[in-house]
């Protein structure tokens, strides 16, 4: 379907040259309706029409990773996601990671407790990309964690309690 | 040209066609996005962005005993943890766990990868070693089949027309279960880094004899387009594997690097960094140690 | 002790790790416009037309500002204080660019697209100016438009400092042995995670706020004051959550332009710079050159040492001044050394200023020091362990430099202690590999300040009142930069009081409610900062004494905090909690509160001794570095699990700044190659050792409860201990970093 065939089609932004999509997405366990132009990029409207404030953008170029979301379940860049691609997909922000309400899940708990968190700008990005890891292989050893962690950079840590903390939960 | 930039998220090619049929404008494809986001970053985007990623028959790896098929939108992920893939065609798994991270791995296709043609992308002397065949739908609907050396053809282009999709790869599985194959690179740093030397070769290995036949070498990020290294691949003509062999091959590779980049401020790192990724390549082969041709210490 | 030395989690973690920490960036700022630079794209040039017609006449443009509609005030965005005379050669929008990526012009529209397609429209015709990319080219140079330098003949010297105690003469003539040795540093980048970004919103009577991640609130209030040529009490200026800095933050960037951009549109103005912006138009670590020919005798005693450094600082004088004479103070804190020549010279070239960053200077000299004294233990066939031990300060002696004693300063301890845990005596004896990868060992010994002294107003103020709620009110312009320096602030103070460190409320850092403050630099916080902090809970306890004194009908001396309540130690059932106290203090009109200041009398030294060993691949020059031992003498850890943190990313830094990391300017062009990510390489991951570490834990008298700094120090000895590893590895003398790849092939053919 083209974009002129979306019902909600309308132009906007004066001055730019693209135009509305609606898509519909799943979005930390709640669907949505969001209104994307073509080169709207995932990151931003996360960020901007949802609020989803805890990924951050801080390269553009899927070197740092400080944007990571995973999409169905694995992680991606969200800057390097048009934002019209994830029609119909299950999106999962450092938001939807709490067990609940207020109440840090098993692995943000770690972080915490092992000092992996420093200024925090990483964090949310590092906690997802562990999260991936932790998906699709519950019991990663060292080298498995690094090697899932070299698209996140951190510049305070020096990695290593990150990675005790994913090791902490990891053998549990 | 349209006022602004339209989408599109066709299901299956037929949808394709339609819209690339009735389309005036420029026309980009996406699937991964990974570098194509990168590259629109300061340059505008073309009138349609098509989204490929929803075509399901895009996504598929088929491996019969007679060949491999792949699909366009297959992310390296998907190839590096593909039972079929890991047992018939090693090297394109071993390529795609070393393309960027995991969550670059997530999204690259290997439809992208060829598209981008990126010099130093890790994916193209392995496709080329491989004798891939590339799956293209033209912009008019129609279809073909085309060797590698026939689509990508510079640093960044290929001969793909606006409009014009990869589909897909094909490869006929013609080696045996003696086929072996092996794929490294270096980089800056050992995780996540630009190819400044990558090399894929394959080759049929009788191990009684210890000899190979029918070795293609293939190196990458040493000019605009993968290089084949037909003169590395002669030095294994008629003999066995033995160190003095291995000396015969480590030198042919600097001479190949010679060739490549005469006069290049790259030229003498690679052409002693190359001699470190054939160790590395002859003992993933042959799984044993060979010693580098050259005295590896000057005295100082 | 009960809080002290305690493991507990940084307080902001939460936040922090659930996401909600809103930076600056996350923030929804009502009505807010969106500015975007235009920055120079030529290294040298006067600008001779601007052309922004086009781009204003995008709908959604507010205003395009350039040199012609903006102040020409100079200024020096290293100021901290009102009065300070720096040399001023920086304008918002200079008439005459000095590097690429120096401001030309900004322009404000609706949204952050609309600026960045408005940006993409103005067209900008330059005549271009001879320009130098390299300190010695530079010095060169007899005429120059940039003239900030001391010395009009020598337009691009921005200062030289020259330094000798002892008869130098004599301990050459008397030397069995003369090394010398250069070594290069590159220019770097400090990477913080976030990138530079500022917010200003007009505030009635024509102030304006400042929202700004920065290291001090003063500093952006006093530059900016400044650029505008306004007085500075028309500025405030909060400090947001940052998302790291490590000196990058220190100079205020954007903060003038915003500033100016509210004042004049009347709205609030937001620039948020990608991560090319911010690795071209803010501030990098300066480059240096550095010759030192040391005089030795045959035993391995220094005699005599000469060094002379040349500094590259880039297009504007911003604190590139004061490098010379850091680098001096800090090469003379750390061997006894009976004399030493000292020459620095700070050049101005046309590239990205250079300004604070982890160290200020220390990275570069002890680089330059470190590597030259392994070449003097070869040249002695000496163990570099044992030549260092030789030389090594003993505790109170006096620097040389600042005039000033070093404190307790237990650099023996860290070599000796460290040398042992290393196994360094067997490791750096078995070197027998031959084949493709070699092995090898290396050390290196570091120091560096704490706090100012005896430099200006090294001070700081705290008040603390008692909540009635039982917690603390503490009002102090602390810029905790994301390494949890409130955390340890907080336990400091719960040491004192006895109350939980999570009861401890800390107040904004606002410049209109905070008293003057130096800010976060100099590795200041946990010394003079918890001192001060420290100071304040003791004279708050005294009136929490007297108060309870009186509700408890018992004397001073009887009483005793414990557990956010205070009591009688005789009679235990006579006790109040701290919230009643101050509810009880408030019906006598008592405000339980304390304000203090503490004024810096003494400036010890941090020290630190680093182990590693690497393993190199002779044939791709690929190293890696397996094992890692950081000991550091800090007096005492007020909470372990921080100053681990501090260490291994001072180490993941200072392996960057060793291996890979180099801003890369094209010397034809003044092009910054590495201005991005995936061209400027950092330490990931799976390049990162893990880190052995050991503290020796020998209080130091003047700091809080013993504690002094760990910060900046743990990444000035890891280039030059890798150096070290490297060139004994290979038996080589490389001295020019990083050793990338290319370097070490290049060495070794």
């Amino acid at each position: 379907m083209l974009a002129k065939d979306f019902p909600q089609f309308r132009p906007v932004l004066p001055g730019t040259r693209d135009a509305a999509i609606a898509i519909t997405l799943n979005v930390n366990d709640q669907d949505q309706v969001l209104y994307v132009t073509a080169s709207d990029k995932l990151s931003r409207v996360l960020r901007r029409s949802l609020d989803l404030t805890g990924l951050k953008e801080g390269c553009l170029e899927g070197e740092c990773g400080a944007c990571t979301v995973l999409i169905n379940d694995e992680p991606v860049n969200s800057c390097l996601v048009l934002a019209f691609q994830v029609q119909g997909k299950r999106i999962l922000t450092i938001e939807g990671m709490e067990a609940s309400e207020g109440r840090l899940s098993r692995l943000q708990q770690a972080f915490l407790d092992k000092g992996a968190v420093q200024c925090g700008f990483c964090t949310p990005g590092m906690v997802l990309s562990a999260q991936g890891l932790l998906n699709r292989n519950p019991h990663p050893d060292e080298a498995e964690i690094r090697h899932a962690l070299a698209g996140n950079l951190c510049r305070c840590t020096g990695f290593q309690s990150i990675v005790e903390a994913i090791k902490s939960v990891a053998v549990q | 040209m349209t006022d602004f930039v339209r989408a599109a998220r066709p299901n299956d090619l037929g949808d394709v066609t339609a819209i690339t049929g009735r389309s005036t404008g420029s026309i980009a494809f996406i699937a991964g996005g990974t570098d194509l986001i990168i590259a629109h970053e300061n340059l505008p985007w073309p009138d349609l962005i098509i989204d490929i990623t929803g075509i399901a028959e895009l996504d598929f790896v088929d491996v019969t005993e007679t060949a491999v098929q792949i699909g366009a939108a297959t992310t390296m992920s998907t190839l590096d943890r593909h039972k079929g893939i890991r047992k018939s065609l090693p090297l394109l798994a071993q390529a795609s766990a070393q393309v960027g991270s995991a969550q670059i791995r997530n999204r690259a296709t290997i439809g992208g990868n060829i598209a981008s043609a990126v010099p130093a992308g890790d994916l193209l002397p392995v496709l080329k070693c491989l004798e891939v065949r590339i799956e293209i739908l033209r912009h008019d609907g129609r279809t073909e089949v085309l060797e590698f050396d026939d689509v990508v053809v510079g640093s960044g282009e290929t001969s793909l027309g606006n409009g014009d999709l990869i589909t897909g790869i094909v490869l006929p599985l013609k080696h045996g279960a003696n086929r072996i194959s092996a794929f490294a690179k270096i980089g800056m740093r050992e995780v996540l880094t630009i190819a400044r030397l990558n090399m894929a070769i394959a080759a049929n290995y009788d191990q009684a004899a210890n000899r190979v036949s029918d070795i293609r070498v293939v190196a990458g990020a040493v000019g605009p387009l993968p290089l084949r290294l037909p003169a590395v691949e002669a030095v294994f003509q008629g003999r066995v594997i033995d160190q003095s062999l291995a000396d015969d091959f480590l030198n042919a590779l600097v001479s190949e690097i010679d060739n490549a980049i005469p006069g290049r401020y790259s030229q003498s790192y690679k052409r002693r960094a190359i001699i470190g990724l054939g160790l590395d390549l002859l003992r993933d082969l042959f799984d044993r140690e060979f010693s580098p041709a050259l005295p590896l210490m000057e005295p100082v | 002790m009960k809080h002290i030395s305690k493991a507990i989690p940084i307080l902001d973690g939460y936040e922090k790790v659930s996401g909600r920490l809103a930076y600056l960036d996350d923030m929804r700022i009502d009505g807010m416009a969106h500015a975007k630079l235009v920055l120079s794209t030529v290294a040298h040039g006067k600008i001779i037309r601007i052309d922004t017609g086009v781009a204003k006449k995008l709908p959604g443009v507010i205003e395009v500002f350039h040199k012609d509609n903006t102040p020409q005030n100079t200024y020096n965005s290293t100021i901290w204080f009102e009065d300070q005379e720096e040399p001023e050669d920086e304008r918002m929008f200079p008439p005459i660019v000095r590097h690429i990526g120096d401001r030309v012009a900004a322009v404000v529209a609706e949204t952050a697209e609309i600026a960045l397609e408005a940006a993409r429209l103005i067209t900008v015709e330059y005549e271009e100016l001879p320009a130098f990319f390299d300190a010695q080219s530079a010095l060169r140079a007899e005429w120059s438009p940039q003239s900030a330098g001391q010395d009009p003949a020598k337009p691009n010297l921005a200062n030289e400092t020259v330094f000798d105690y002892g008869d130098t003469d004599m301990g050459f003539a008397d030397a069995d042995l003369v090394v010398a040795s250069t070594v290069t540093t590159p220019r770097t980048h400090h990477c913080a995670m976030e990138n530079h970004t500022c917010v200003a919103i007009p505030e009635p009577e024509g102030r304006v706020l400042i929202l700004s991640p920065c290291q001090s609130v003063f500093s952006v209030q006093m530059v900016t004051a400044r650029a505008l040529g306004i007085p500075a009490s028309q500025l405030r200026v909060v400090k947001s959550p940052i998302g790291g800095s490590f000196g990058g933050k220190a100079e205020p960037v954007l903060d003038p332009l915003c500033a100016y951009f509210a004042m004049v549109l009347d709205r609030a103005v937001g620039i948020s710079f990608n991560r090319t912006e911010t690795f071209t138009a803010t501030r990098t670590r300066s480059g240096a050159e550095g010759t030192i020919r040391t005089a030795v005798r045959r035993d391995g005693r220094i005699l005599a040492r000469e060094t002379d450094v040349l500094i590259d600082v880039g297009a504007y004088a911003t604190g590139g001044g004061f490098l010379p004479g850091s680098m001096a103070q800090r090469l003379c804190r750390l061997y006894d050394i009976g004399s030493q020549r000292f020459r620095g010279r700070a050049a101005l070239t046309n590239t990205v200023p250079s300004g604070a960053y982890r160290g200020y200077g220390s990275p570069q000299i002890h680089a330059i020091s470190e590597i030259n004294l392994d070449l003097i233990a070869r040249e002695l066939g000496m163990d570099p362990v044992a030549f260092r031990v030789k030389n090594l300060i003993h505790p109170d002696t006096v620097d040389p430099v600042m005039g000033v004693l070093v404190g307790n300063a237990r650099i023996r301890d860290c070599v000796e202690q460290g040398a042992e845990r290393f196994d360094w005596g067997k490791r750096w004896q078995r070197k027998t590999d031959s084949g493709r990868i070699m092995r090898g060992v290396g050390m290196a010994c570091a120091t560096h300040i704490n706090g100012c002294f005896p430099g200006y107003h090294e001070a700081t103020t705290a008040t603390m009142t008692l909540r009635p709620d039982g917690r603390l009110d503490l009002n102090c312009a602390l810029h905790d930069l994301g390494c949890g320096s409130n955390t340890t602030l907080a336990q400091i103070i719960a040491e004192v009081l006895d109350i939980a460190p999570t009861d401890i409320v800390f107040s904004p850092v606002d410049s209109d409610t905070c008293a003057y403050d130096l800010g976060t630099r100099a590795s200041r916080m946990t010394y003079i900062a918890g001192e001060a902090v420290r100071r304040t809970a003791e004279a708050l306890k005294v009136r929490i004494k007297a108060a309870a004194a009186l509700e408890l009908n018992c004397a001073t001396g009887d009483l005793a905090l414990e557990d956010g309540s205070i009591g009688c130690k005789s009679t235990p059932v006579r006790k109040v909690s701290l919230a009643a106290l101050a509810r009880l203090s408030g019906d006598r009109d008592l405000v339980l509160s304390a304000t203090e200041t503490y004024r810096a009398t003494a400036n010890p030294g941090s020290y630190a001794a680093h182990f590693a060993e690497v393993a190199v691949d002779t044939l791709t020059g690929m190293v890696n570095v397996l094992n890692y031992l950081a000991v550091h003498d800090l007096g005492r850890s007020i909470n372990r699990q921080l100053v681990d943190g501090q260490i291994h990313g001072g180490v993941q830094m200072g392996i960057g700044y060793a291996l890979f990391e180099d801003i890369n300017i094209n010397p034809k062009t003044g092009a910054m190659k590495g201005n991005s990510f995936s061209r400027y390489h950092v330490v990931n991951a799976p390049e990162m050792p893990t880190v052995d570490i050991l503290l020796i834990e020998n209080p130091e008298p003047t700091g809080p409860f013993g504690a002094k700094a760990v910060g900046e120090l743990a990444t000035i000895p890891v280039a030059p201990a890798i150096v070290n590893a490297i060139n004994h590895a290979l038996n080589i003398r490389m001295t020019t970093l990083p050793l990338a790849p290319e370097r070490i092939v290049a060495a070794l053919t």
